[in-house]
């Protein structure tokens, strides 16, 4: 009986043992773990990857920008005028396009990266917003006082990863974005890294009374459109909407499109957009 | 060990390891993917500020042509467009400004080299930022930037966790031993209240029961237990009943056999030791003879006890009316001699039995009545739904109540000195009783003190009997 009272008695001290031991072994566990994640230290490398060099890094200028006026394919940056076939560098196709567009589209994940080997670097992409910007004013869409920007910001990158790796970037799929703005006018550019063509535009800047807005869409779009051989393109015209649409091939249409938003009788804000889209049905081209 | 002792080791073992493993494998995973997803979100982060940094190096350009270091106002504006913590190095390690007040580590960045960006963890008192560090080069400018991710409010969320866990670690603990507590009382108290009762069936007491009151495990234990005591109880009840009739009967024995062998060696020693007169002789012979008699009777009884013992009998086939009438018959003499009037009444049907057992049992029945003095005796054969009735009823001196019980027992007579007259050795009901189960039935008796007595039999019908009389 005095045996069975003394191991009653050892049993229930060993329950309070293993009870706060454990505690206090998990305590340890965890503090542990924590000095070893606190003290982890890692390397990522930039990723150069090696690849054909891009439309724009072959051309003897690489800052030119491709310009597709329905005629002839020039130049605005007006130093040297390129006669290179855009398929002889490998452009994109129609499907890879749509691809990347249904990517941004879609996709919830962005990954920012470093210019890759075959890409613009961010001055080129900067230069090709900024030599936008002033081709726009040249034509007189955008006042000339718009031209001066005082921040720039850029960045590039993929909605989606190479499905081999999900570390491996598609250097044909990355886009930069650029933003330029002064204090009025805002001006953001998607610009394709690998060929540096400007795929959308956003533009905003303020107006005045006596600016001449007499635009027509269909003109617009003619001139806007870079690296786009218009002539095989549809054309459609909807001045009601103050929009026109070049459909280019299945699944692609190039647009633009403008509103203005008048803050008094004098001073209104002017968005201007440029851009190339999928055709998924919602517009109605007929 | 008691077993509530070992119930509270274990289940403190069980559920300390359950919830402690689990409890670590929770915050050990969720502060880890914490981490990584915060490094991957710093590391993204860096981009974007490397991307705003150069923006604004390559807007700036003009003005930073010629210097070496963009100067404290232009990296307040670049901290200002990157909006969270940052520091710039210069390449030998100086700090060129920090948006972090205090001292800074400055050796993360040394890991950094052009083609990658490092990154770890850095400790200061409470607070703790993820560094992410590397060079940005733009132009003839080169420094380092480092995004610095205040992780701090991880680290304390960590420590909150531990804390909450803490408690619900205890809580558990302890609802969950108590409950196990209250379980195994639940559980233990039928095996308390069985063990108890095992004790006292131990120490002889078998009239103890448990109540069961429910359906599982358990429950069918008792049950067995109250089956197992209450086939005890009967098997002992049983074999006492026996034991003391076999007392009983040695004593009856014993004494049946002692009075008429006294009388047997007093008269012999009479006739041995004296001469006596011619009469003497003759009444002590008689009285010789009729103990003689009495041995002789008491002999055959237990020698038929003896032999029904075996209980191997066939039944067969019988008329019912043959063999009462029969027996009624044989009996006419003894009938006549003690002035007895018998009557039958019997239907006629055909019953299994065995012939010579059951006309022992219907003769010794009628003895019965007539050593009872009756002087009508009735014998009667109905046919009942499911077996066939035979009573032999009698207005004799009939059996008092207190009696009845005993009155098959071997030895046991109601009237002693009586029996012995009619050279009786109260074995005959006993032998009835021996024949009633060898029929696989038994008698029953009805008895008024000095009114009569009744004995009842049932036996079974032939095959085929039962569908005739219905």
């Amino acid at each position: 009986m005095r045996k069975r009272n003394i191991l009653t008695i050892l049993g229930i001290a060993a329950a309070f043992v293993i009870a706060f031991g454990g505690w206090r072994l998990t305590n340890a566990l965890l503090d542990s773990q924590e000095a070893r994640l606190l003290s982890r230290k890692g390397t990522v490398p930039i990723v150069v990857q090696e690849t054909a060099p891009s439309i724009s890094s072959a051309m003897e200028e690489p800052d030119g920008i491709t310009v597709d006026d329905g005629k002839s394919r020039t130049e605005f940056n007006g130093d040297s005028t390129h006669t290179d076939s855009l398929t002889e560098l490998e452009p994109l196709s129609e499907e890879e396009i749509a691809a990347i567009l249904a990517d941004r589209e879609d996709s919830e994940e962005y990954y920012p990266h470093e210019p890759l080997a075959g890409q613009l670097t961010m001055e080129e992409a900067v230069s090709t917003a900024q030599k936008a910007m002033s081709y726009l004013t040249d034509l007189g869409v955008i006042p000339s006082g718009s031209l001066a920007s005082d921040s720039t910001d850029a960045s590039l990158g993929v909605w989606t990863l190479s499905e081999e790796n999900v570390t491996t970037i598609n250097v044909r799929h990355s886009l930069w974005t650029v933003t330029l703005s002064e204090e009025a006018t805002t001006a953001r550019f998607t610009i394709h890294a690998f060929s540096g063509e400007i795929w959308d535009a956003i533009i905003g800047f303020p107006v005045a009374d006596d600016y001449i807005q007499n635009w027509n869409a269909e003109d617009l779009l003619e001139n806007f459109i870079y690296g786009l051989d218009i002539g095989e393109a549809k054309l459609i015209n909807q001045p009601e909407e103050n929009a026109a649409y070049g459909i280019f091939g299945k699944n692609l249409f190039y647009a633009i499109s403008w509103y203005e938003y008048m803050q008094n009788e004098n001073y209104g804000i002017k968005s201007i957009q440029l851009g190339t889209g999928l055709h998924t049905g919602g517009l109605n081209f007929e | 060990m008691r077993l509530f002792a070992k119930i509270f080791l274990f289940t403190t073992l069980v559920l300390s390891v359950a919830v402690l493993l689990s409890g670590y494998l929770l915050i050990a995973v969720s502060y880890e993917d914490s981490l990584d997803r915060e490094t991957e979100h710093a590391l993204s982060q860096h981009q974007y500020d490397r991307f705003s940094v150069q923006s604004a190096l390559i807007s700036g350009a003009d003005k930073l042509r010629g210097k070496e270091y963009p100067d404290a106002e232009m990296f307040r504006s670049f901290a200002d467009r990157l909006g969270g913590n940052c520091i710039f190095f210069s390449n030998e390690g100086s700090v060129l400004y920090s948006s972090i007040p205090g001292e800074v580590d400055t050796t993360v960045f040394s890991r950094a080299d052009v083609n990658s960006v490092v990154h770890e963890i850095w400790r200061r008192g409470e607070t703790g930022y993820l560094l992410v560090c590397s060079i940005m080069a733009q132009g003839d400018i080169s420094f380092y930037l480092c995004s610095a991710v205040d992780i701090s409010p991880l680290i304390e969320q960590k420590g909150q966790l531990e804390s909450s866990f803490e408690i619900v670690y205890f809580i558990t603990i302890g609802f969950g031993v108590m409950l196990m507590l209250m379980l195994s009382a639940f559980l233990t108290r039928p095996i308390i209240r069985l063990t108890q009762a095992t004790a006292q069936m131990a120490k002889g007491k078998y009239d103890k029961r448990l109540s069961v009151g429910r359906s599982d495990e358990i429950g069918v234990l008792s049950e067995s237990y109250n089956q197992m005591a209450e086939t005890i109880e009967d098997k002992i009840t049983e074999l006492s009943e026996n034991a003391r009739q076999k007392e009983d009967f040695a004593a009856s024995f014993a004494h049946e056999l002692k009075t008429p062998l006294t009388s047997v060696i007093g008269y012999a020693d009479m006739l041995y030791q004296k001469d006596l007169p011619k009469e003497s002789v003759k009444n002590a012979a008689w009285y010789i003879l009729n103990e003689g008699l009495r041995l002789e009777s008491l002999s055959l009884k237990l020698m038929d006890l003896i032999v029904l013992g075996r209980e191997d009998f066939l039944l067969e086939e019988l008329g019912a009316n043959e063999i009462l009438t029969n027996i009624a018959s044989s009996l006419i003499p003894q009938f006549r001699e003690k002035g007895v009037s018998c009557s039958i009444d019997v239907d006629p049907a055909d019953v299994m039995a065995e012939y010579d057992l059951f006309k022992t049992m219907i003769m010794n029945l009628i003895d019965n009545s007539v050593k009872a003095g009756a002087k009508n005796i009735g014998i009667t054969g109905k046919m009942k739904e499911d077996h066939y009735t035979i009573t032999v009823a009698d207005n004799g001196r009939g059996i008092p109540a207190s009696e009845l019980s005993r009155i098959t027992e071997a030895f046991y007579m109601v009237d002693k000195s009586r029996s012995r007259k009619q050279h009786g050795a109260g074995l005959g009901l006993s032998l009835c009783t021996k024949i009633a189960g060898i029929h696989h039935t038994r008698l029953q008796f009805h008895s008024t003190e000095n009114v009569g007595t009744s004995v009842s039999v049932d036996l079974a019908y032939a095959k085929g009997e039962q569908h005739a009389q219905t």
